[in-house]
């Protein structure tokens, strides 16, 4: 996941021999893939954006402790979901209302329930825990001992949540097949 | 009932995300605060104000009738005072002047018809003004005394109460 250029930037930043500039490079390397997996766990673009920049900034500030043995995309990848998950839990909403009425001020995708594809009522079918594991499983094509890592959760329990997830996400789909609107839902999609 | 590719759905679905705001650049320091839902306290900071200082105001006046009593004797339309035009009426008391009038506390007094007199006491003592009282001897037992002061005497401010 992270080239050896990355681990040499992160211990010159560990040893705290680190310059903004050398922050930069991981900046660049991966706010793509870390806007995506928020972007994933709180479904809201704007939402996403300012997490990303806040994820930053706290491995920017945590730089110091960070290991040098581990990948940096992991580390910045439990940043991201800690955050992410923070977040929805301050909101106090993610599981007890639609997804729709904390998704931002009606600019995102997700407001638009007909425009909104089989991948994203999936995901929105589940627990903000469970879309952490499937974005990291299926989205960064991490294993799950590299998301137990990451996660710093048992393997067993990335299992059993990656199972739960999968009877979410199936049943989301036989509700969308039971609307009778699938063609309409899977526009564009590859199966 | 077979399962779509998950993997590859997801993998469209998040690829197809592209930021709108995040700058290119990392610089410390320079994040946005986030959307969260703001609710403006101000008004119902003003509301309980203005109902606790309702409340306070009704406490100390005595409830409800009590403040409506406290504005309208503090309403000027509602004070009678009395004018120098009064004080040309005729009146039983010879020596009354028309500025002991104006500070007399009982004008009301003035417009009313005198008590019968009691017995053993001359008609021209029983409508004494209220200095010749004060300068002389009490007033004899047949004048009834006012129950309530005056409106006109009768002051009251919020947070204090009513000064005579």
């Amino acid at each position: 996941m992270a080239g050896h250029d990355l681990r040499t930037g992160l211990r010159a930043l560990a040893s705290g021999t680190d310059t903004v500039y050398e922050f930069e490079a991981l900046y660049e390397r991966y706010r793509l893939q870390i806007y995506r997996t928020i972007r994933g766990i709180v479904q809201d673009g704007p939402t996403a954006e300012d997490l990303t920049q806040e994820t930053f900034e706290r491995a920017f500030k945590a730089r110091a402790k960070q290991s040098t043995e581990g990948s940096p995309g992991a580390w910045l990848h439990r940043i991201a979901v800690n955050t992410s998950i923070s977040y929805l839990r301050r909101q106090k909403l993610a599981r007890l209302l639609p997804m729709r009425m904390f998704t931002g001020e009606g600019t995102s995708d997700f407001d638009h329930a007909d425009e909104r594809s089989l991948a994203a009522r999936a995901l929105a079918a589940l627990t903000p825990k469970l879309r952490a594991v499937v974005v990291l499983n299926y989205y960064q094509g991490m294993t799950r001992d590299e998301i137990a890592r990451t996660l710093r959760i048992p393997p067993g329990t990335v299992a059993s949540r990656l199972g739960a997830a999968l009877e979410s996400m199936r049943r989301a789909l036989a509700e969308t097949d039971q609307e009778g609107a699938p063609d309409r839902l899977n526009k564009g999609r590859p199966w | 009932m077979v399962d779509p590719d998950w993997g590859e759905l997801i993998r469209s679905e998040l690829d197809s995300y592209v930021p709108e705001r995040l700058p290119a650049r990392f610089v410390p320091g320079a994040r946005r605060q986030h959307r969260a839902p703001m609710v403006d306290w101000r008004p119902v900071a003003v509301t309980i104000a203005v109902l606790l200082l309702g409340l306070g105001f009704a406490t100390i006046a005595g409830g409800p009738e009590n403040i409506y009593r406290s504005v309208t004797q503090i309403s000027p339309s509602r004070n009678v005072t009395p004018t120098p035009t009064i004080s040309a009426t005729p009146s039983p008391e010879p020596t009354t002047k028309a500025g002991a009038a104006t500070s007399s506390p009982t004008p009301a007094r003035k417009a009313s018809p005198p008590p019968p007199p009691a017995s053993g006491t001359s008609p021209s003592q029983a409508p004494l003004p209220a200095p010749d009282q004060a300068a002389g001897p009490p007033p004899p037992a047949a004048t009834p005394p006012t129950p309530s002061p005056s409106p006109s005497s009768l002051v009251c401010l919020p947070l204090i109460g009513c000064v005579d």
